[in-house]
């Protein structure tokens, strides 16, 4: 590539210097990832570590450029670099994984980068990057699309606002009994389908030990937890009709989810006195045709299709299951898998008397499907790199003096006759004050040796915080911020003899340390965040953990309201956009008792009493708002 | 479910068959811009350009492409292929002499026939977008020949009509067979709020004007002091109360409704003999349709087939949305026949569209000033001096290098072209299946100063 190339004109020779010893870290190879990708070495960037867990999909064709027919299935991040590898003079190295993962990606390996581009489709990433920025002081640009719509916004830690800063549309939940009993949405039968009926039988664990004495039923009436376990019971024996490959015994399955269960919720009077009742599925409209018909996916079917559909599609997963060993993941992608959410959620929708949807409708919502094009994704990623030169301050024509003089950029409306304003730039804003990520809580790394971990309680650690930071143990709280699980406060001690291991508190976890004790003036100790690594040592003692030195402030500790920051409104305004529902349950470390379903971890003290309500809830995360594929 | 799944959700298959039926004309020297553009389009679905090619290169921008054989490199990008027909810069007379394009885009050429620049209201040439981006600078300006009809212009929001003022026999035979008086306070909470609102308007009977606080009030002082005392925290009471506007009747539209239907008469009387564009065609027959049908049903439009969700038994609502999707059809068969009367040859599929969508249409009129104009206007220098530069680039003239302006002089930067690309190919879509509503009709981006701007001029 020539040596005086525009860049060299843009940001002058020195500038370059510095550009070309720049490692910049891009998330995600999909839609924006591509841009950039392909923006960043045309700018001369000098290295360029490219991250994306995912492989190439048909649709992701019509925008994500770099890629072809040929590389369906293929990993993202790989073949993207392949594809520029011949002209390029940055530095690329691609990752195949998870972001979060922290085997892969500890903190210290973030660490290595001067910037952090986030290309990401959804918002558990994006969280956790902005906190790992947070951590490290990185400065993030922030990015992401949603048909015509899109932003990009640059995050300069301790400077800007972050990611967090803003309240994000907060994660749709709905009761457990309305899934299970009284659905009156659509919505309501596609997570039943998707997130219930689909995920036990073809993705659940084998032989779950419903016996086990630590299980959370969520309730303590014995009554209910024994209708819960037969219900499990019956679904293992649903689930074995599917592992024995036997497809004469589709009609059991329908007559059972769509009559007998039906029939069941009919006996419990209460629920039908001010609604409309369910009517179970007529035991003669079960055939067994098992053919498989093209349907069009655009159409509503009639009740016939769908369970026509339905047995068709379930004895060819019956067959893929043996294939597949015994396991296959709902992807929208999947015909077979999606065709059976969607006859299921639509029969179910036929008995509740709820409207039908269509197999293309029904993509959307279960697979959290954003529009997505070319055009915006070049918009945003071209804006986002422009920008990094200013961040990095490389464009020496057009210095900024403060970091809040960067600006952020939104689509007001991409289309818009009325008020003549195409993209919103709004300057930065500082960090809110009451931001749980950003400005509530101080900072540090908690090294720990790896071979203690097993044995090293939890007890030991709130013992070790406390004589560090002079925190009182007895009002100490300690919050699992990445799992949002309660691990120790002054009334839940039961993990407190467990060792890091047993509760999972391992390399990478991140916990927030809140000692409760308030002064008259309602004042206390800054709450305090530690990331968990592991410092290799042979034989590390309990001496040798290592904690940061931070002299933790006294701070208010109840505010009277939570204060909005005033930017909140816009964001919002941006972020409402979409009203997407992601229908993902969460259901990892199912044995841990306390879940916490809050926004942020720092609220949860504040919400002690409503604990007991809130585990009765099923969790439905909302992700994807807006995609940064 | 395809490659195009994710936009088919933006524009739908019609405006899919638009794109993929399209014949784009590029005209300009190649750039990173020009590159970008062209494969904004190709993966959008787009497969047939025809390129007038100028080649005046300024030195060193070869190396800074990202595709080193264009024409092959997109291929790949579309199943069906893509042809890219090459033209040299002299044949550009072409594009006023009935070229079949659907767009015209000016990517950075300094040499613009006369007939194209000159060319004000003449019919027969497809929309132009002139465009130029340098250093951290771009703009677009779109120039149209004749008025540009969008039936989806897909607002954000919109205001359903319900009909409660003026119910057909079928809504109020279903609503007058409800009798509140007679249902505890359990049926009263499950009724959605469009029968609360429909009842309180039949309390104010027979006044003549109604306005949104005598609904507000008459909620609270006619139908929770009266008929549901208790439910005051009931979520569909909570709805009447949001949404008492939708049991007015809605005048606004009507207004803009009659202005569109004058101003497409004008166009019909005129010249739409002589437009190019079919799709434009079709929007004023439907409009004269629309006219001849408003005038036999009393002013009201075409019931929509869809109702918002609403807090509601899922029976109650579910015999409701019948009842307006039996009138919606009733509707559509009495406005297609008036459409057919007029033209058999309009697709049912178009009708339909053009039904749901009557109070989203929108037209933009063309644009009256020429492409010499745009060019040369010293008005237009005046008032943004970041224009007046872009096109002294644009047509190579000289720029004495000040403070202020430096940032033109570093040649062409891949974020303003990937930017200033993405604008261009953004708008294309949009004139093309005559789908959401494009900028009008001139854009500037200043990177120096991170600003945008539109305006019309």
């Amino acid at each position: 590539m020539s040596r005086d190339s525009n860049i060299t004109k843009i940001i002058g020779k020195d500038n370059l210097n510095k550009l070309r010893a720049t490692k910049c870290l891009l998330i995600g190879a999909g839609g924006i990832g591509s841009e950039l990708l392909k923006d960043l070495i045309l700018m001369e960037f000098g290295e360029i570590h490219l991250v994306d867990l995912d492989t190439i999909d048909l649709s992701n064709l019509n925008r994500q450029f770099l890629f072809r027919q040929r590389d369906i299935k293929q990993p993202k991040s790989t073949t993207a670099v392949k594809a520029v590898q011949g002209f390029n003079n940055s530095k690329l190295i691609p990752y195949e994984g998870n972001i979060m993962d922290t085997t892969q990606f500890p903190l210290h390996w973030f660490g290595e980068f001067d910037i952090i581009f986030n290309a990401l489709d959804n918002l558990a990433a994006r969280r956790y990057v902005n906190k790992m920025s947070q951590f490290l002081s990185i400065p993030l640009l922030e990015s992401g699309t949603s048909g015509f719509d899109g932003y990009m916004q640059p995050i300069i830690p301790n400077e800007t606002e972050c990611f967090d800063c803003t309240k994000k549309e907060t994660p749709k939940t709905f009761p457990v009994c309305t899934i299970r009993s009284t659905p009156s949405q659509p919505i309501h039968c596609i997570v039943w389908a998707k997130n219930f009926l689909f995920a036990q039988l073809f993705a659940a664990d084998i032989n779950v030990d419903s016996n086990s004495e630590n299980k959370d039923w969520g309730t303590t009436d014995e009554d209910e937890i024994k209708r819960i376990k037969q219900e499990t019971n019956e679904l293992q024996e649903l689930q074995n009709i599917i592992l024995s490959g036997d497809n004469s015994l589709i009609p059991k399955i329908i007559e059972k989810i769509f009559i007998h269960d039906i029939e069941k919720l009919l006996k419990i009077e209460n629920l039908w006195k001010t609604r409309t009742k369910p009517i179970p599925l007529n035991i003669n409209d079960i055939k067994t045709d098992l053919t498989d018909r093209d349907l069009d996916l655009s159409a509503l079917w009639s009740i016939q299709d769908q369970i026509q559909k339905f047995s068709s599609i379930t004895s060819k997963l019956m067959k893929r299951m043996e294939e597949e060993d015994n396991h296959i993941e709902f992807d929208k992608d999947d015909k077979d898998t999606l065709e059976f959410v969607s006859t299921a959620a639509n029969i179910r929708s036929h008995i509740f008397n709820i409207p039908q949807k269509s197999v293309f409708d029904i993509k959307q919502i279960a697979g959290n499907i954003i529009p997505a094009i070319a055009t915006t994704n070049a918009i945003i990623a071209g804006l986002s790199s422009l920008v990094s030169l200013r961040v990095l301050s490389l464009l020496d024509y057009a210095k900024i003096s403060k970091p809040t003089d960067l600006n952020m950029t939104f689509t007001t409306k991409a289309s818009n006759i009325s008020q003549n304003r195409y993209l919103s730039n709004p300057t930065l804003a500082k960090p809110n004050c009451n931001c749980p990520v950003c400005s509530k809580v101080m900072r540090g790394v908690m090294n720990i040796p790896s071979n203690i971990f097993k044995e090293l309680k939890l007890k030991d650690v709130i013992n070790i915080l406390a004589a560090k930071y002079n925190f009182d143990t007895e009002e100490l709280s300690i919050l699992d911020t990445t799992g949002q699980r309660l691990l120790s406060d002054f009334d839940f001690d039961s993990l407190d003899e467990k060792t890091l291991e047993e509760i999972k508190v391992v390399p990478g976890s991140v916990i927030l340390v809140t000692d409760e004790t308030e002064d008259e003036n309602g004042m206390g100790l800054k709450p305090l965040e530690l990331y968990i690594e592991a410092k290799d040592i042979n034989i590390g003692k309990i001496s040798d953990i290592a904690l940061p030195d931070l002299k933790i402030p006294l701070v208010q500790m109840t505010t009277p309201e939570e204060q909005n920051n005033e930017s909140s409104t816009f964001e919002t305004a941006v972020l409402q956009t979409n009203e997407v529902i992601n229908l993902d349950i969460d259901d990892d470390n199912e044995d841990l008792k306390k879940r916490k379903l809050q926004e942020e971890s720092s609220n949860a003290t504040q919400n002690k009493r409503s604990k007991h309500e809130e585990d009765d809830m099923e969790i439905i995360e909302e992700d994807d708002i807006i995609e940064l594929d | 479910m395809n490659r195009y799944d994710r936009q088919l959700r933006l524009w739908g298959g019609a405006g899919q068959d638009l794109l993929s039926e399209s014949h784009i004309c590029v005209i300009g020297p190649e750039t990173c811009l020009l590159q970008e553009t062209i494969k904004n389009l190709v993966l959008v679905g787009i497969s047939k350009f025809t390129w007038f090619k100028s080649n005046i290169m300024q030195t060193s921008q070869e190396n800074n492409l990202f595709y080193k054989n264009l024409i092959q490199d997109m291929i790949p990008l579309n199943p069906r292929g893509v042809s890219i027909t090459q033209r040299p810069i002299s044949d550009m007379h072409e594009v006023t002499q009935g070229g079949d394009f659907s767009i015209i885009i000016v990517i950075s050429e300094t040499n613009i026939k006369d007939d194209l620049l000159n060319t004000s209201l003449s019919s027969m040439v497809a929309p132009v977008i002139m465009s130029h981006a340098v250093g951290l600078y771009g703009y677009i300006f779109t120039k149209l020949f004749e008025p540009h009809w969008i039936i989806e212009s897909r607002p954000d929001y919109e205001v359903p009509s319900f009909r409660l003022e003026s119910p057909w026999e079928e809504l109020r035979n279903y609503m007058d067979n409800i009798k509140l008086e007679t249902l505890n306070e359990y049926s009263l909470a499950e009724l959605p709020y469009i029968v609360l609102l429909y009842k309180a308007l039949q309390h104010l009977h027979p006044i003549a004007s109604v306005d949104n606080k005598m609904i507000k009030d008459t909620l609270t002082n006619w139908y929770i002091s009266e008929i549901n005392p208790k439910g005051k925290n009931d979520m569909n009471y909570d709805e009447a109360v949001r949404y008492s506007y939708v049991a007015l009747p809605n005048e606004t539209y009507k207004v803009s409704l009659q202005e569109l239907i004058k101003h497409s008469q004008q166009n019909r009387d005129e010249k739409t003999n002589g437009w190019r564009d079919g799709y434009n065609k079709q929007v004023i027959i439907l409009l004269h349709a629309l006219s001849v049908y408003l005038k036999s049903n009393g002013g009201d439009i075409m019931v929509n087939p869809d109702i918002p969700d609403m807090e509601s038994s899922s029976k109650i609502f579910g015999e409701l949305q019948q009842v307006y999707k039996n009138k919606a059809k009733y509707d559509l068969v009495n406005f297609s026949k008036v459409v057919h009367q007029l033209d058999e040859s309009i697709s049912a599929d178009m009708i339909s569209r053009f039904s749901r969508n009557v109070k989203n249409i929108k037209c933009i009129k063309p644009t009256t000033r020429s492409i010499r104009d745009f060019l040369t206007d010293p008005k237009l220098n005046e008032t943004s001096p970041v224009l007046s530069t872009l096109l002294k680039f644009q047509k190579q003239e000289q720029v004495e290098k000040t403070t202020d302006n430096k940032l033109f002089f570093i040649g062409e930067s891949y974020p303003t072209a990937s930017f200033i690309g993405g604008l261009i190919s953004q708008e294309v879509i949009k004139l093309i299946t005559h789908q959401y509503i494009p900028v009008n009709n001139t854009l500037i981006y200043d990177g120096m100063h991170n600003d945008i701007v539109s305006f019309e001029c």
